[in-house]
């Protein structure tokens, strides 16, 4: 049988051309486009790094401007499944609105920015209070900061009144929560002490923000929903811009959470999804240019893989169909069905490693890692050889009787 | 020497519509050294019988026996590659292999060496009167009396002792027809070979030893001029 494969390879290389051409181009055509996505998810990473987020930072003695930059590990987190969330719950930081924005209109005389209870002080809260820092959220109201080695506190000095320190060293703010009992319109008045880590100026609405797990636990013992939203801060820094930078950091952004109603709770909301929100306009509009290019070439990486799974298949197919009547007088003279399948792989399978030698050749100069090349090739060449031990199978299986009397 | 037995032999082509009784209780007995000629309608199903006589197809229900061995009981492919030969109307040529390359095939298949291959193969294709100039020649560029010729070499250099011809001379002409009866019935008389052929050719099936009929898959069919011998039907 090898004897009259060798021979076919040889002499009916035109018909192999085709094959190799289709394998050549296939591979090309992926690499290019796995290039491309490559190409694609590095500018996404240097985005990354690159871009700067406009901070407004201030010495307390006049204005200054400077930009920030996006750290990586924030743009990780995007949409991650709310499973995921768990696992940064200590960085989070939640809204609960209203009711601190009072009591700071009262101590201040001034509408306050939002509370904002930025991290995980509950077991390492020792916060320093830093002369000369301040923070200005807009004319006229500045806050204090403190620091702590993991967390800082922004807090307006009129409301100190309200904080206590505690023995461990936890910062606490006495004051009045407003709350959602579950499956309830109407906000209930609760009085708490809120772990206070910082503060930061929301958009358009006051509110007070706590650590997650405090508030999370705070408020599934009573039987409370919580609503979180995305932060966004205007941020005027001291003279200590490095010190402050790397503070802020770590929580420039936050986890959005989306609600749907609840299907089990008549007017109940329930968690559906989060992620981590970065406020930049720019930025964003950056990021998602990318993401949908990058979404784009997903799509035709898929769409080129099923065709060519299809191709293969295809021109398996065709091959063997008009070559049924030499592949039944082969049968006749004695081959065995085995050798028979045997030598259709290896007919086209020849031809198929020319093809993707071919291929990887002309996309030497493609930038694809070795793995990924590596998964192409392997991904054509299974799926001819699936092509052509199927059709092959299929073939085989008919009575020679009647392959004998089919005319191709 | 090859006796070829059919014991209450049927066959039948379905398909998910109809269902074409090819082959209805058919029942003989060939033997060796005889030139055996079945004739019959278009679709009377001696195509069909060839075929299941090379082991193309099982039977549905019935024996054929070679030798006083079923098929049935036989290695399929060894039947085919050793046992015996088909010969078609249309040569049934591999078409890129050369000409001697064709006749070498079934042997290497069983395992000859190539150079044991290659020599038979020249004898017989020069019995046959092919010189070497046909050797290296691909089948398309032979013509229809050198191509069937080339294909009865390829039967002899096997040990099979029958040949099964359907139509062998139906594309040929009267003088290359003539040369390949000739082929034939020397086979049966003087090697001893059981030769059955198909034909519509009145010409033809007079250089038959025995001349049977077809019809609507029975066989063999009494005629007023056939002299079967009803061995197993009396
Ligand atoms: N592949 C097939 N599928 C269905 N019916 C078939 C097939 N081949 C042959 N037949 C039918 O079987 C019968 C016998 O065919 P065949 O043996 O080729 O006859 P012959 O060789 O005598 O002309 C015919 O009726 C024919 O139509
Ligand atoms: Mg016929």
């Amino acid at each position: 049988m090898l004897f009259y494969t060798r021979s076919r390879f040889f002499r009916a290389w035109q018909h192999g051309l085709k094959v190799l051409f289709f394998c050549a181009v296939a591979l090309v055509l992926l690499m290019y486009m796995q290039a491309q996505l490559r190409g694609q998810v590095a500018e996404l990473q240097a985005l990354n790094t690159s871009i700067r987020v406009p901070g407004q930072v201030t010495d307390g003695q006049g204005l200054r401007f400077d930009n920030l930059s996006i750290s990586e590990q924030l743009t990780d987190l995007f949409w991650s499944a709310e499973g995921a969330l768990s696992s940064y719950v200590h960085q989070l930081a939640i809204k609960a609105s209203v009711p601190y924005a009072r009591l700071a209109e009262q101590a201040v005389g001034l509408s306050p920015p939002a509370l904002t209870a930025l991290t995980t002080l509950a077991s390492d809260g020792r916060l320093r209070h830093r002369d000369g820092l301040a923070v200005t959220f807009y004319p006229d109201y500045d806050e204090e900061v403190f620091f702590s080695d993991n967390a800082l506190c922004l807090i307006h000095p009129a409301m100190k009144q309200y904080l206590e320190i505690a023995e461990d060293d936890t910062t606490w703010l006495e004051l009045e929560l407003l709350m959602h009992r579950l499956g309830e319109d109407k906000p209930e008045s609760v009085k708490a002490r809120l772990q206070v880590v910082g503060t930061a100026l929301l958009e358009d609405e006051n509110a007070v923000l706590a650590p997650y797990p405090w508030l999370r636990a705070f408020a599934g013992r009573q039987g409370y929903t919580i609503s979180s939203d995305a932060i966004s801060f205007v941020m005027r820094d001291n003279s200590q811009i490095e010190a402050f930078t790397k503070q802020f950091l770590p929580h420039f952004a936050e986890p959005h959470m989306a609600y749907v109603p609840s299907k089990h709770v008549p007017g109940g909301l329930y968690y559906r999804m989060s992620g981590i929100v970065v406020h930049d306009q720019a930025y964003q509009n950056a990021w998602s240019a990318i993401e949908r290019s990058i979404t784009l070439t997903r799509l035709s990486i898929a769409g080129t893989f099923a065709m060519v799974l299809l191709a293969g298949v295809l021109l398996c197919y065709i091959s063997l169909r008009n070559r049924r009547q030499e592949l039944a007088v082969l049968l006749t003279l004695g081959s065995s069905k085995a050798s028979l399948m045997l030598h259709t792989v290896l007919d086209q399978g020849a031809w198929v490693v020319l093809g993707l030698i071919t291929g990887i050749l002309l996309s030497l100069s493609f930038q694809v890692s070795p793995r990924q090349r590596l998964m192409m090739v392997a991904y054509i060449a299974l799926s001819f050889l699936a092509g052509i031990t199927l059709t092959a199978w299929r073939f085989t299986r008919l009575p020679v009787i009647l392959m004998m009397k089919d005319k191709a | 020497m090859p006796i070829l037995l059919i014991e209450d032999l049927n066959y039948s082509y379905i398909s998910k519509s109809q269902r074409t009784d090819a082959i209805r209780d058919a029942n003989y007995v060939f033997e060796s050294g005889q030139v055996y000629v079945i004739m019959g309608k278009s679709g009377s199903g001696k195509t069909t019988l060839l075929s299941l006589l090379a082991g193309l197809d099982k039977p549905l229900s019935g024996q054929i026996s070679l030798d006083g061995e079923g098929l049935e009981s036989m290695d399929i492919s060894r039947y085919r590659r050793d046992k015996v030969a088909m010969i078609y109307q249309q040569f049934n040529l591999l078409p890129l292999l050369s000409v001697q390359e064709n006749v070498m095939y079934p042997m290497v298949l069983s395992g000859v060496s190539k150079p044991e291959a290659q020599q038979r193969s020249v004898e017989r294709l020069r019995e046959l009167g092919l010189g070497e100039q046909f050797d290296r020649r691909l089948p398309h560029t032979l013509s229809g009396g050198e191509q069937q010729r080339v294909a009865i070499a390829r039967a002899l250099c096997m040990p099979a002792r029958v040949i099964l011809a359907d139509e062998p001379t139906g594309s040929l002409d009267s003088e290359n027809s003539k040369i390949i009866m000739g082929i034939l019935k020397d086979l049966a008389h003087e090697k001893g070979y059981l030769v059955i052929i198909v034909t519509h050719d009145p010409a033809v099936a007079e250089h038959g030893d025995t001349c049977l009929r077809m019809d609507a898959g029975r066989f063999p069919v009494l005629t007023k001029t056939n002299h079967w011998n009803n061995q197993i039907n009396s």
